[in-house]
């Protein structure tokens, strides 16, 4: 039986998204009012070609950078008036982001990585290492929980960025080339795992990439072409 | 070097201007101190030089008594007899201006007509004299010319009075003209004088038929010379000696080398902290342009050309930054030579003339001294760069990761170093050298030290921190991991902080040991001295003074002191010190002594003297008995038996104590320098002194004081002398920060895409800054741990060797807890100071852009 689409919670809205950055005194328009309504749940894949605004959205939509106008809702929160702060916590706690360059903290251990936005919380101790624990069974390293970053191959860092993503139970996954910087092997583990822990847990995911393997899995896919976000098309 | 890679040179410099400044600031003033202390040093030995050549530049010997003046038939002689040209007679002493603050200047007569007076022609200053002014200034009793310094800050005109004091009396000079020279030298020479024919200036200072000095020129090349000098030696009586102006140079010098010395020392100690700094900027500088060099690698840049490249930028800011740091120095300099020359002024003898005079080889000093601090502080990051390999990514844990391996090794050469700086301090030497030497080797051991015991101590914090969670444990973390540059840092702010420590435990030391030996030595409840003595000035009280104190109602007894300066061929620059019995043996601290207070009175009476200990030290007299020594006196040449040896923290000449009544039967003097007056009642000690001060009104110059106001006003000269050495290290402190300031927000702006992951996973700006203070405060933390038994050893040194050896005097070592406190609240400050710029512009920064991918 199909699902009708009002009544799953929509995760994430975008409305009129305009962004746009002055470079050498001229103004380029990245995103020219773009829309888009995500349900919670969705896997979606977001293409486009190199330059194109994929990262520049996506720091949009974590509160990492602020839009020009328009609307960003995750859930029932608007984006747009929140402070730096607020945004901070929306990105620790509701927000998981999963980058191309991994980006572990190399003076923290694999385990500790995982704990830190959770921890930057406030919470410590027994609870937050177990979870952090169960999330790098999850993803395959739980015989690596006390190496540092500096050991591990490039697959297993960027499943230590995956468990830290998950830590703090987001509603939303947000993942920027993740496969970038992996042989293709790895790359299509990670995008498995990716994957399968979203779907698990029923997050919305959206991965930004030029991988061709998740258009396949995604739920919904997305393209930028010259600022605008257009829905359901492949890469050029 | 080749132009496009000045090329990438310069806009680097221009990207990172911040850096480059601070690297500038931190040699410029590097150098400054150095130049500064140089200038300063250099001058006080002209200003005495200078003040030997007031009448002509081209005297080469001076005719001088061991300790007091000499009958002016000698000169007569000298002339008639011997038939000797080129001389000129010179009576003098210092007196005192009451409206410049009791400033010391020379009251000098001499005979304008004799023939090497301003030798020098058409720049004598006493051409631009009318005749009137020259009869005037012979035919007119208390008539003066008055240099242009004191004219100028005094306000006189001519016509106008001057009064000066010179031991209980006041002098009223007329000023009839204001000495000025076109001769640059002569000119400089020519301050903080008052000059006056030569009946004048022995009437004023008591000195008539007497001289002080004999100027002459004899060319001691030729045998006539040799044989004019001979004869003169024949010629003179015991007690009146003739010396060569470099001898008298030479012995002035020695006095005050150690005090030089120990200044210069300081000031090189700045440059140590210096290296430090220009190290961490620079090897920041290869890490920050890792990749621009690995791409000029790979396209054919050669090694050398990379080391080349980075000594060449270490060449031009050491260049341009000791540029700088000349022309600070030159300034700074004005304020240190006034320092200096008040602590010469207070400790060994008295300057007139502060002259300010900046030599070539100082300039040439500073010059080097950067440019080779900045090529040597340079080696190592050049190497680095010019190991990197040519692909893109480099990563810089390499090098971090050999620097972790190799702090073993470097610990293992800072012990041996250390344990060298150890061997050449128990040396059974008396070289001063020496031991500044071991004081910069076991600073630069402690240094090496640094690396391992941060690590160490940052994995002890990891674990205390640990409650605090993950930043707790991360900090220090972050520390080991940066551990080339932070240990760099946290090297250079422990050196500056234990230096900063072990002066404070020194002048601590030194003026608790000097207070106790004021109050054990000055047990007089009343003191009766002249305002403003001069060290080395002949004048004294009234001996009529005496009377009238004893017969004043409510003295108990009365105490007298007579100082003189001696200038002994044996032994030197020293003071020859007459006291009665209560001043005596009574309440000395003596290191060594013959038989009971009592007895040694007796003997003193007889033929027995002491000595200080730094008459003993500088004089290599072991204290012990059958010890003499010879003294020129007026009934000739004396022996006398040293019978004890007592501590004696007062001018830094050296003390032989003499009994009054003894001193009096061999010299013709009846002056006395000061009073101690012992009260019947202390109770009444008020009506005493006011009594006192009424019945001494008519003695101008006098100041009656009680037990505790001398004792303060001693402690204030004490401090006074110490004044250069507590600025010296508030600069010292200066550099340190900037090294620290400058190498602690490079580390973290570096770190900007760490602190962007950072702001990404959902980190508030304010627990970044969190992290970035508290990483700051655990540096700043063991820099001043570290810095603590560091300072103490120093300490040690300074105290029981370094003094020791400069000044002969031995100290009781103390110490006082807010010397640690201080030491870690300033590097605690410094630290955290360091913070503030990289927190500020986290705050600032666009999170996207500190973490966009390339
Ligand atoms: N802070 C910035 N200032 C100026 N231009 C920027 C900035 N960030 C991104 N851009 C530009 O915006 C465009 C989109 O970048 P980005 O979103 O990173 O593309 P993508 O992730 O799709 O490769 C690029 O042309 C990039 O140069
Ligand atoms: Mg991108």
């Amino acid at each position: 039986m199909p699902i009708e689409n009002s009544k799953v919670p929509i995760s994430l809205r975008l409305k009129n998204l305009s962004k746009c950055y002055s470079e050498a005194g001229r103004k380029i328009e990245i995103l020219d009012n773009v829309n888009a309504e995500l349900n919670q749940g969705d896997v979606v894949a977001l293409i486009g070609k190199s330059g194109c605004g994929k990262t520049t959205l996506l720091n949009l939509i974590s509160g990492i950078d602020r839009a020009d106008s328009g609307e960003i809702w995750i859930g029932n929160t608007l984006l747009n008036n929140l402070s730096e702060e607020e945004l901070t916590l929306i990105r620790r706690n509701r927000v998981g982001i999963v980058f191309q360059f991994f980006n572990l903290i190399p003076t923290l251990s694999v385990i500790e990585n995982v704990s830190l936005p959770r921890e930057l919380n406030g919470s410590q101790g027994a609870n937050v290492s177990s979870n952090a624990k169960e999330l790098l069974i999850r993803v395959g390293l739980g015989d690596r929980l006390n190496s540092y970053p500096d050991v591990l191959s490039g697959g297993e860092q960027q499943r230590v960025a995956i468990a830290r993503a998950l830590i703090n139970d987001p509603d939303l996954i947000l993942a920027d080339e993740p496969t970038g910087n992996l042989d293709d092997d790895t790359a299509k583990e990670i995008l498995e795992l990716l994957l399968s822990v979203a779907r698990d847990r029923g997050k919305t995911m959206i991965v930004a990439t030029h991988s061709s393997e998740i258009i396949n899995f995604a739920d919904k896919l997305y393209t930028i072409h010259s600022g605008n976000l257009i829905p359901g098309q492949s890469g050029s | 070097m080749n132009y496009p890679l000045l090329h990438v040179s310069i806009g680097y410099i221009k990207k990172h201007l911040l850096q480059s400044i601070l690297l500038l600031i931190g040699i410029a003033f590097s150098v400054a101190l150095i130049v500064s202390v140089d200038i300063a040093n250099q001058s006080a030995s002209r200003s005495f030089s200078l003040s030997k050549e007031i009448l002509s530049t081209k005297s080469t010997h001076h005719i001088l008594g061991t300790y007091s003046d000499f009958d002016e038939e000698i000169y007569k002689s000298l002339k008639l007899k011997l038939g000797l040209k080129n001389l000129a007679p010179i009576v003098e002493d210092y007196v005192n201006i009451a409206e410049l603050d009791g400033r010391a200047v020379k009251l000098l007569g001499t005979d304008f007509f004799a023939d090497l007076i301003f030798h020098d022609g058409q720049n004598s200053p006493l051409s631009n004299l009318t005749q009137n002014t020259l009869t005037e200034l012979i035919a007119k009793p208390g008539a003066a010319l008055v240099s242009s310094d004191i004219a100028q800050s005094a306000g006189i005109k001519i016509g106008e009075t001057l009064n000066v004091t010179y031991g209980s009396e006041t002098l009223s000079i007329e000023i009839i003209g204001v000495l000025d020279s076109q001769n640059d030298e002569l000119s400089k020479s020519l301050g903080g004088l008052l000059l006056t024919d030569i009946s004048t200036a022995q009437e004023l200072l008591g000195k008539v038929g007497l001289l002080s000095q004999i100027d002459l020129v004899i060319d001691e090349e030729t045998p006539e010379g040799l044989s004019a000098l001979q004869s003169i030696r024949d010629y003179l009586p015991a007690g009146v000696e003739v010396k060569s102006k470099d001898l008298l140079l030479g012995s002035a010098k020695s006095l005050t080398r150690s005090f030089e010395l120990n200044l210069t020392a300081l000031s090189l100690l700045a440059l140590f902290v210096g290296v430090f700094l220009i190290y961490n900027i620079v090897s920041f500088s290869v890490i920050q342009r890792r990749s621009i060099i690995g791409t000029l690698r790979s396209i054919g840049a050669t090694r050398r050309q990379i080391f080349k490249m980075i000594m060449a930028e270490a060449l031009a800011i050491g260049f341009i930054g000791s540029l700088i740091g000349i022309a600070g120095g030159v300034l700074l300099g004005r304020s240190i030579v006034g320092l200096v020359t008040r602590s010469i002024n207070d400790l060994y003898f008295t300057l007139t003339v502060s002259n300010f005079s900046v030599s070539p080889e100082t300039i040439i000093k500073g010059l080097l001294a950067g440019i080779l601090a900045a090529l040597f502080a340079a080696l190592v990051p050049a190497y680095e760069a010019s190991s990197f390999r040519p692909i893109n990514i480099l990563r810089r844990s390499s090098f971090e990761s050999f620097f972790l391996k190799s702090i073993k090794l470097f610990g293992l050469i800072g012990v041996i170093v250390i344990a060298l700086g150890y061997v050449l301090i128990i040396l059974p030497t008396k070289s001063l050298v020496l031991s500044l030497i071991s004081v910069f080797l076991i600073l630069f051991g402690a240094s090496l030290l640094v690396p391992i015991s941060t690590t160490l101590l940052m994995k002890l914090f990891s674990l205390i921190l640990s409650p605090m969670g993950l930043i707790g444990r991360m900090s220090p973390r972050n520390i080991i991991r940066s551990a080339s540059r932070t240990a760099v840092a946290i090297a250079s702010l422990t050196v500056a902080i234990s230096v900063i420590l072990s002066v404070s435990i020194m002048i601590g030391s030194f003026r608790s040991t000097v207070v106790n030996w004021l109050d054990s030595t000055l047990t007089a409840d009343i003191f009766i001295s002249m305002d403003s003595p001069n060290i080395s000035s002949q004048a004294g009280l009234n001996p009529k003074i005496l009377d009238e104190v004893i017969n004043t109602s409510g003295v108990d007894r009365v105490a007298t002191v007579r100082r003189i300066s001696y200038n002994s061929p044996g032994y030197g620059l020293f003071n020859l010190v007459a006291v009665t019995k209560a001043l005596a043996t009574e309440n000395r601290e003596f290191i060594w002594k013959e038989m009971d207070n009592e007895q040694l009175w007796d003997q003193m009476q007889h033929n027995s003297i002491l000595i200080s200990e730094s008459f003993a030290y500088r004089n290599n007299i072991e204290p012990g008995p059958a010890k003499t020594i010879e003294l020129q006196t007026d009934q000739g040449l004396k022996e006398f038996d040293v019978s004890g040896v007592y501590y004696d923290y007062g001018a830094q000449t050296g003390v032989l104590l003499i009994s009054d009544d003894l001193y009096r039967s061999l010299w013709q003097d009846d002056k006395i320098t000061s009073l101690g007056v012992y009260v019947s009642n202390i109770d009444h000690i008020d009506k005493t002194v006011r009594e006192l001060r009424t019945k001494l009104s008519k003695y101008s110059n006098l100041v009656i004081r009680s037990n505790d106001n001398l004792k303060q006003s001693a402690i204030k000269t004490f401090d006074r002398t110490f004044t250069v050495t507590s600025a010296l290290r508030i600069l010292i402190a200066i550099v340190a920060f900037i090294s620290v300031l400058s190498s602690l927000m490079a580390l973290q702006l570096e770190r900007e895409r760490e602190f962007g992951v950072f702001r990404a996973i959902g980190m508030t700006v304010s627990q970044l800054r969190g992290m970035i203070f508290l990483e700051n405060g655990l540096i700043g933390l063991a820099s001043g741990l570290f810095s603590i038994p560091l300072g103490v050893a120093l300490s040690l040194i300074l105290i029981y060797v370094i003094n020791l050896r400069s000044f002969g005097w031995t100290l009781n070592f103390s110490i006082e807890p807010r010397y640690f406190i201080e030491a870690i609240g300033i590097a605690l400050i410094a630290s955290i100071a360091a913070g503030i710029y990289p927190a500020y512009l986290i705050g600032k920064e666009d999170v996207g852009k500190l973490i966009r991918e390339e």
